[in-house]
């Protein structure tokens, strides 16, 4: 009797075992299934028509979109991210960034110069969104305006010079956009990490 | 987990690495197994000519053998499978750099016609931004091999200063480093040794220009990238046999005498000094803007 009692328990709990394989085995498959098709439909080309669109889309998978992608695609995608940052657009300028953070070679070296752009043609908006953003840890954007302006130091004849230029500019910025006192010793603060030996 | 390992003419117990690990169909130099004859992966057919790697020799003559009398018809690859491959039939680049890239991140590229005729040699920076740890974004450029595809090799760079006024030229992962590190977008270019003026549409050159560090790629001399870019257009258009074939990356270069230096085992010589190298048509005149 109390085997048969044990016989059937086991039964059941086979029977459960198999229940579960079956669901994980389900959960996975749709998963790698929802993946496929994530990356299947990913095209740099598609995205940087519609970039709007594609925001939410390109700030999940950043680094889908820079690689195995046609290169004039990903840098039309690129320009157009950087045309919408410099006319106010902050989710664009913080998918620049995360963009940014996933590039390598001959992308990553463009971002230097996205960099520069957006500091001089789009100088509050950068502020404001990095001044915003000052406790997140990745600081995405900061670190993509100080690499451009480290290159652009790294380029001039005189890089004191430049420096005491680029102080000046920060300064005269903060004041044409009447920054507090607190938010423009912060964005001094941007110019000091700036380090130009590292192209040398 | 694989228990063995490639050799470097792929002999292990008479079997393909590749195939026998992989499953694959083309294994050794991406060449099929000649299955039939010597039983499984004993020996590969590149097309011209069949290759037994349990004796790392050919089967027979190598048509361009009159480019090396000193070797033998039969030698695979001047007997140094692990700096050299096989030519692939079309012109290749060879990129010699010197292990520790932080101290030295310089190197010398060496474009060979099909027949492994040197037709070019210019200077590089393979050094990164962020690095000596080259599976890290925007470190140094990775080691291994890479693919110059057949069409579309040159792409413009517009006014983009990273690039400067000629076309990068276009490099596909295909194996070592940069197929392990899953990194892409690596390129040989030049750039940041001019001022794009967007009033005239033209590029300024800018006194004493260096070849500042890149985020992977091979920054070359401007005028070395439009010499390269004539060259092979050169090759192509001369010989219908000629394509783009593959880059290849060695930190091999020795320091001797203070001086950094390629190794050719073959010929007992070295060849000068890469850091004394210049480029051989420095005259050669930039592209101009596009």
């Amino acid at each position: 009797m109390i085997l048969k009692v044990q016989i059937q328990i086991q039964k059941r709990q086979e029977g459960i075992k198999m229940n579960l394989y079956i669901l994980v085995y389900t959960v996975l498959a749709s998963i790698s299934c929802s993946i496929y098709n994530i990356q299947k439909t990913i095209d740099a080309c598609i995205a940087a028509d519609k970039v709007t669109d594609y925001l939410d889309n390109i700030a999940l998978n950043p680094k889908l979109y820079l690689t195995n992608q046609n290169d004039d695609c990903v840098f039309k995608l690129i320009d157009t991210l950087r045309y919408n940052s410099v006319l106010g657009s902050a989710r664009s300028l913080e998918v620049l960034g995360l963009l940014y953070r996933n590039s390598d070679g001959e992308i990553s070296e463009y971002f230097d110069e996205i960099g520069v752009e957006i500091f001089y043609s789009g100088f509050d908006v950068f502020a404001n969104f990095i001044y915003l953003h000052r406790k997140d840890k990745t600081k995405n954007v900061e670190k993509m305006i100080i690499r451009g302006m480290s290159f652009e130091i790294s380029m001039a004849k005189n890089r004191r010079m430049k420096r005491e230029d680029l102080k000046k500019y920060i300064l005269n910025q903060c004041k044409k956009y009447k920054y507090l006192k607190h938010k423009t010793d912060y964005l001094l603060g941007i110019e000091k990490q700036m380090n130009p030996s590292i192209f040398d | 987990m694989l228990k063995s390992a490639a050799y470097p003419f792929n002999t292990i117990n008479g079997k393909d690495f590749f195939v026998r690990n992989f499953g694959l169909r083309f294994g050794f130099n991406g060449k099929e197994d000649d299955n039939e004859v010597k039983g499984q992966g004993n020996s590969q057919d590149f097309g011209s000519r069949i290759y037994d790697n349990r004796l790392g020799r050919w089967l027979s003559v190598d048509p361009e053998a009159s480019i090396y009398p000193a070797w033998s018809p039969y030698v695979f690859v001047r007997d140094n499978p692990i700096l050299r491959v096989d030519p692939t039939g079309k012109w290749d680049i060879e990129v010699h750099v010197y292990k520790d890239r932080e101290k030295y991140g310089y190197g010398t590229a060496i474009v060979k016609d099909r027949h492994g005729k040197e037709v070019f040699r210019f200077e590089i920076r393979a050094q990164g931004t962020a690095g000596a740890n080259r599976m890290k974004e925007d470190a140094n450029t990775p080691l291994g091999t890479y693919d110059i595809p057949d069409q579309g090799m040159w792409k413009d760079g517009g006014s983009r200063k990273s690039y400067g006024p000629n076309p990068r030229l276009i490099l596909d992962p295909e194996s070592g480093e940069i197929k392990e590190s899953n990194r892409d977008d690596i390129r040989i270019h030049g750039g940041r040794q001019e001022e794009y003026d967007e009033a005239t549409g033209k590029w300024i050159d800018i006194k004493n220009p260096q070849l500042k560090k890149t985020h992977g790629c091979l920054r070359a001399l401007d005028e070395d990238v439009a010499t390269l870019k004539s060259v092979t257009d050169k090759l192509m258009k001369n010989d219908s046999k000629e394509n783009g074939g593959k880059l290849t990356i060695v930190d091999d270069l020795e320091k001797k005498d203070g001086k950094y230096v390629i190794p050719d085992n073959s010929t007992g010589v070295p060849l000068p000094p890469s850091n004394d190298i210049k480029s051989t048509n420095s005259n050669t005149k930039k592209t101009g803007g596009d």
